[in-house]
């Protein structure tokens, strides 16, 4: 007899995913029959491997069941013969941000190599494509594209940017029509041409028209018309007289939606990227019947904007001229330390120095003062400590798969020198490279700009660039001090063996990415995503773009830094879309404009509504961004699972709705920003369960008479201890922390804060009354150490 | 003795006079001074003297400079508008202007002061700039106005198509037509895209003959080469005009004979088979060799109209020039068609080595002579290569032919590899002996 189980484990699919990760192939679950004889050690079995599968990928089984997940992953596809790699695809560069807006976390899948399994698993919200070519194998594609679903059987949307992947010309197979059925798409006739008096018949206003005007593009089209389970956001006609039928650019369907290339993004080489046409937000939310739903949000802390600071090696030694007969010349570094770092002692920076920029060998008699410099600096507490490797990269894909003599041979001929061929490749072309040192360093990019990578005396070796950098430049700091962080330098396009390097260390890296947001730069596809998967790794990105891109990498305008402030507001209102981060590198201490944009960026995180944390600690949040998951425990109710280091889930369009404190569990609080509501995760429970309760409220939060709970706090909260009307929190940071918490209205609650190392070292001890909504505001006295234990005792 | 004295108290006098003349003016000293100290403390410093002594231009143009720098964009303001007057500052004073509204999110403002910068000094660089600001604010005409401040022959081709779709798209049809003419007689990447475009909006505006007329100028213009009727007639076909098509073909067919054969195509893959023949009829009248790119057109000709009579009077003309691979194309095309007796008056180019490089026609060709033993090695040689369903059906059939030999029940026990062969066999050959299914002759 064979029972049919229905228990989700399949150990073919962990293991073809573990093979095949470096393809994108996503995990499928499939239906196993368990016979009776060896049902013993099957289930065992079975249950080990569940129990593995419920903790890797979280928990899987189907909608019906109890514990199933909001499914928040989106299989995203790309041609590979059209588009290299998945941070090279117009998916990950313009739909990937609003869609990790929106808490969906994309996965890529090359549908040139290989089509993933018709029953995909039950995590997956969507499939998405943005193709611009009919696929080689588009009669298979159209096959697995009319029948793909998921393991549950759920809600799977198929979302088409572009082209469709097939050739419609002539009309299409039944496979064909099955697929764009899903889309809400027919096609009725094969083509049709649309000139110059072609016209739009009817277009959605609150998704078409985001950012610039949609303009038909002169051409062929094919005649792809909106079904009546379709609803067509955009439809143009050949002419304005109803002469000719209408076509559908832009179409939402019962399983799907389609976007014409022209209705996406508009592309403007002034700019050098788009201009979105439709609202992407509006449009996937839409799409998506975007319910209430929590967001793993990696923007915000403790109900305040995340606020970190980085600073790469460039220009470490780069000389600020005297500007008086007999001044001595200051390094850039030493104006970074004195100008943009000791005064803000209350704001953590991550420093990274090029190791090989402080090794006298390299970096030329400056070097001594470049490390004495990088000394003083990781000195100082509010300093992480971070590398930018050590012969400062600018290509990495150059370096995926090194050749020494390939790059000796690049270098001489990017110096319009003939490559030496006898006599020792290597040693006669670096000493051929002669010309190109600068008198006091050996780098190469006096005389060859474009060469891969600043110092190429030694062969490029990946432990040597990495963690060997990194023990380098930790070995300047005081004992007890490690470097946390490696900055990718260059294009910041590190290849998979260059990301496990940093993680086998343990260590977080960041780079690349990025993005500006603002009068000039006046589109969401200028903002980047939070993170690319780069084969079985992950890149976490810069938030935003620091100084080099506002100031044409110091080149003009000098000041256009001072634009930052406008990105930085653009992207906390309406949506808060980004943190607060500020980049920059070490040469900017030498130019005023830029110098005297970033004193006002200090300013701002100093005396701003922002938690301040470290680059370390936002890479670990975006990490958890990809694993949370929610699973609905009732109505308004979530247990979120495998969070991570994600700080915060948030609900958008909440403006109705509080948390409900009482009901909830292993949160510190909530608040508003705008009509969205955050709430704070207490970092110290691994399965926090949020509820939300109709309450308009303006603080958000539903606290019961007996509770406290956290507003918002420019600390960092590591735990809170309650007991009725009291709560003793443990709390870090620097400088002064502004808190807010809730109690009870008007009750009054003694407040004492003593330094954890040191309780006797009181920093402060009143009493303090909450206000008619039960809202507390204090200040813990800026004090020299980090952790800090405050008590909040309302005595009931 | 006396002169002398003179003469010296002369020279004193000039040299006190000369020290007080090169003596520099306050604002000069200031100046250096200012040159000497930390930015920072030259902007308090310029600060403080703004209203306690008058400064020169150059002085204003440094405080301009350093409030900018510092983000003091009032002062910068204030500064930079006092230097408005001055000529040969006013591009490069407007132009900082325009960034100081911009970095204050201003871009009203901004386009204002870029606009007389750009009216001083009109630059690539700051059209480009001023155009995308116009695009930002949604204003298309001021847009235009800007893109049509230079010959279009001036533009970058990513703002010619800017300029087009935005005449599109408001419908100023005739300066669209202007432009596409422009750039269609032009030389630079984006002509060809704008013949199309312009033969396009001429069939659409009626004017079908215009769009004739045109392509015939370009043609002529470019020495007969043949890619602007290339890019004209696909337009004209789309559009329905085929009779002006037609005229073009004939023309490319009698002026560029080498290349007409494209043309065929074009018509043939339209479904105007009709037309697509006269052509080819047209085509292989003025020819006495044929090139391979031309036998490829014919062979698609063949098999989207099924007429085999162009192959023909190919293969008269040059079937011994043709090398082996065409010829395999060709006559595949008459076995596909017409069976393997079609193969007979061409029985010279089917040599033991064609044969060999093109199995299924030496199965075809083997059975056509009664030779199972070769037919059967062919057979199996052809299920080793690549085949569409039509194949498959000539090897079935020829196959069937095979029945009642010994090598025919080698074909059905496993001799063939290929699976949809293998399908197929079972299919038609073992499933219809089955008893239990109706008999199958």
């Amino acid at each position: 007899m064979i029972q049919e189980s229905y228990i989700s484990f399949d150990l073919t699919g962990r293991f073809s995913r573990l093979l095949s990760v470096a393809q994108h192939r996503p995990l499928r679950l499939r239906r196993v029959p368990v016979r009776p004889v060896v049902h013993a050690c099957v289930l065992r079995f079975s249950i080990a491997v569940l129990t593995f599968f419920a903790t890797t990928y979280g928990v899987v089984a189907c909608p019906e069941g109890s514990g199933f997940a909001e499914p928040r992953s989106i299989l995203a596809l790309y041609d590979g013969t059209r588009e290299a790699a998945p941070r090279d695809t117009r998916l990950h560069r313009f739909a990937e941000f609003p869609l990790s807006h929106l808490g969906y976390s994309l996965e890529y899948y090359d549908v040139a190599a290989s089509l993933p399994d018709d029953e995909i698993d039950a995590r997956f919200a969507g499939v998405i494509s943005w193709f611009d070519s009919p696929l080689a194998e588009a009669s298979r594609f159209e096959n697995w594209a009319a029948h793909v679903t998921t393991s549950c059987g759920g809600d799977l949307k198929q979302i088409v940017f572009g082209a469709v992947g097939l050739d419609l010309g002539t009309g299409g197979s039944a496979d064909a029509r099955a697929y764009l059925a899903r889309l809400g798409l027919e096609l009725s006739g094969s083509e049709e041409i649309l000139g110059a008096l072609a016209t739009v018949a009817d277009a959605a206003p609150e998704i078409i028209g985001y950012e610039t005007d949609f303009s038909i593009e002169p051409g062929r089209y094919y005649a792809l018309r909106a079904t009546g389970a379709g609803k067509s956001l955009l439809r143009v006609a050949a002419r304005d007289d109803q002469s000719t039928p209408a076509l559908d650019l832009a179409v939402i369907g019962p399983q799907g939606a389609y976007v014409h290339a022209s209705a996406t993004l508009s592309y403007d080489a002034r700019l050098g990227s788009g201009f979105w046409v439709l609202d992407p937000f509006a449009f996937f939310e839409r799409l998506f019947s975007h319910g209430l739903a929590p967001i793993p949000d990696v923007t915000t802390a403790n109900g305040r904007r995340i606020y970190f600071s980085t600073v790469s090696s460039d220009g470490w030694l780069a000389l600020r001229p005297a500007r008086a007969f007999g001044e001595e010349p200051q390094l850039a570094s030493e104006i970074l330390r004195d100008m943009l770092i000791a005064p803000f002692p209350d704001l953590p920076t991550t420093v990274a120095v090029l190791a090989g920029d402080l090794d006298p060998s390299l970096g030329g008699p400056l070097a001594q003062t470049g490390e004495n410099v990088a000394r003083d600096l990781f000195a100082m507490p509010q300093v992480q400590i971070a590398s930018t490797g050590r012969s400062l990269i600018r290509n990495w894909d150059y370096f995926a798969d090194y050749d020494r003599e390939g790059e000796t041979r690049t270098v001489s001929a990017l110096m319009g020198e003939a490559p030496a061929t006898e006599g020792g490749l290597v040693t006669a072309a670096v000493k051929g490279l002669g010309g190109a040192f600068s008198a006091s360093s050996l780098s190469v990019f006096d005389k060859a700009a474009a060469a891969p990578r600043k110092y190429l005396r030694d062969s490029f070796d990946i432990d040597s660039e990495i963690p060997q950098a990194m023990t380098a430049v930790a070995e300047l700091a005081p004992e007890g001090r490690s470097a946390s962080t490696f900055l990718w330098s260059g294009d910041a396009r590190p290849f998979e063996a260059a990301l496990a390097s940093v993680e086998a260390g343990g260590k977080q890296a960041i780079g690349g990415g990025g993005g500006q947001y603002n009068v000039t730069a006046p589109t969401v596809s200028m903002l980047q995503p939070f993170s690319a998967p780069i084969g079985a790794q992950v890149q976490v990105y810069n938030a935003l773009s620091g100084d080099h891109a506002y100031t044409g990498y110091w080149t003009k305008p000098i000041f256009g830094f001072h634009a930052f402030a406008q990105t930085l507001d653009w992207t906390d209102r309406p949506r808060r879309l980004k943190p607060f981060q500020l980049a920059f590198s070490a040469r900017s201490a030498i130019d005023f404009g830029t110098r005297s944009a970033i004193v006002s960026y200090l300013e701002r995180a100093r005396t701003g509504d922002v938690f301040p944390t470290t680059a370390a600690a936002y890479a670990t949040m975006v990490k958890g961004f990809r694993s949370m998951q929610a699973i609905p425990e009732g109505p308004n109710a979530w247990r979120i699972v495998k969070a991570g280091a994600v700080p915060t889930v948030r609900f958008d369009h909440a403006a109705g709705l509080s948390l409900d404190f009482a009901a909830s569990s292993g949160v510190l609080g909530a608040r508003r920003h705008g009509d969205t509501l955050y709430v704070s995760l207490a970092q110290d429970v691994a399965e926090p369960v949020i509820a939300l309760i109709d309450d308009p409220r303006a603080s958000g939060l539903v606290v019961p008479a007996t509770a406290l709970a956290l507003s918002e706090s420019r600390f960092d909260i590591r735990a809170v201890q309650r007991e009725a009307c009291k709560a003793t929190i443990a709390a870090s940071g620097r400088g002064a922390g502004t808190m807010v918490w809730f109690g009870a209205p008007n009750r009054v609650y003694a407040l004492r804060s003593v330094m954890t190392e040191d309780v006797a070292t009181v920093l402060l001890d009143e009493t303090i009354a909450a206000d008619s909504a039960g809202r507390l505001e204090f200040t813990v006295p800026a004090h020299p150490g980090e952790a800090v234990t405050v008590t909040l005792d309302g005595q009931c | 003795m006396q002169r002398y004295m003179f003469m010296l108290l002369g020279f004193c006098a000039m040299a006190v006079a000369a020290v007080f003349y090169l003596l520099p003016s306050a604002t000069v000293r200031f100046e250096g001074e200012l040159a000497m100290m930390a930015p920072e403390e030259a902007l308090a410093r310029l600060n403080a003297e703004e209203r306690k002594m008058v400064f020169s231009d150059n002085l204003i143009l440094t405080h301009a400079t350093l409030a900018l720098y510092a983000g003091d964009m009032a002062t910068a303001k204030r500064a930079l508008n006092r230097l408005t007057h001055v000529k040969t500052l006013t591009a490069s004073v407007q132009e900082d202007l325009a960034e100081v509204a911009r970095i204050e999110g201003n871009l009203t403002t901004a386009i204002r002061h870029l606009q007389a910068a750009y009216d001083f000094a009109p630059t690539p660089e700051l059209r480009e700039r001023l155009g995308l600001w116009h695009r930002t604010t949604r204003d298309r005409a001021a847009e235009i106005r800007v893109l049509q401040s230079v010959s279009p022959k001036r533009l970058s081709d990513s703002e010619v198509e800017r300029l087009a779709s935005l005449l599109t798209s408001t419908r100023r049809l005739n300066e669209l037509e202007a432009l596409y003419r422009v750039i269609a007689g032009g030389e630079t990447a984006l002509a060809d895209r704008f013949k199309e475009r312009l033969v396009d909006y001429l069939v659409e505006t009626g004017r079908a003959n215009d769009a004739v007329t045109a392509a015939v100028d370009w043609f002529e213009a470019a020495d007969h080469d043949q890619l602007p009727l290339d890019i004209a007639v696909p337009v004209l076909i789309a559009r329905g005009e085929i009779g002006s098509a037609t005229e073009l073909a004939i023309l490319a067919v009698q002026y560029a004979p080498q290349t007409s054969h494209t043309m065929i195509l074009k018509f043939a893959r339209s479904g105007h088979r009709a037309i697509a023949l006269d052509l080819q009829r047209r085509t292989l009248s003025q020819r006495r060799d044929i090139s391979v790119a031309h036998w490829d057109s014919l062979v698609e000709v063949t098999e989207l109209t099924g007429d085999l009579r162009g192959l023909r009077v190919a293969m008269a003309i040059a079937g011994r020039q043709a090398p082996d691979q065409v010829l395999i194309a060709v006559l595949t095309q008459f076995l596909r068609y017409q069976g393997a007796a079609a193969l007979t008056p061409y029985r010279a180019y089917l040599t033991p080595e064609l044969l060999d490089d093109a199995p299924l026609i030496g199965a075809a060709w083997s059975m056509q002579g009664d030779q199972a033993g070769p037919a059967y090695d062919y057979l199996l040689a052809a299920a080793e290569r690549q085949m569409i369903d039509w194949d498959r059906n000539i090897w079935l059939a020829t196959a069937n032919k095979l029945r009642g030999t010994k090598v025919f029940a080698a074909l059905l026990g496993g001799a063939v590899r290929d699976p949809h062969l293998v399908a197929a066999l079972r299919r038609e050959f073992i499933v219809a002996s089955d008893p239990a299914e109706p008999a199958v002759r």
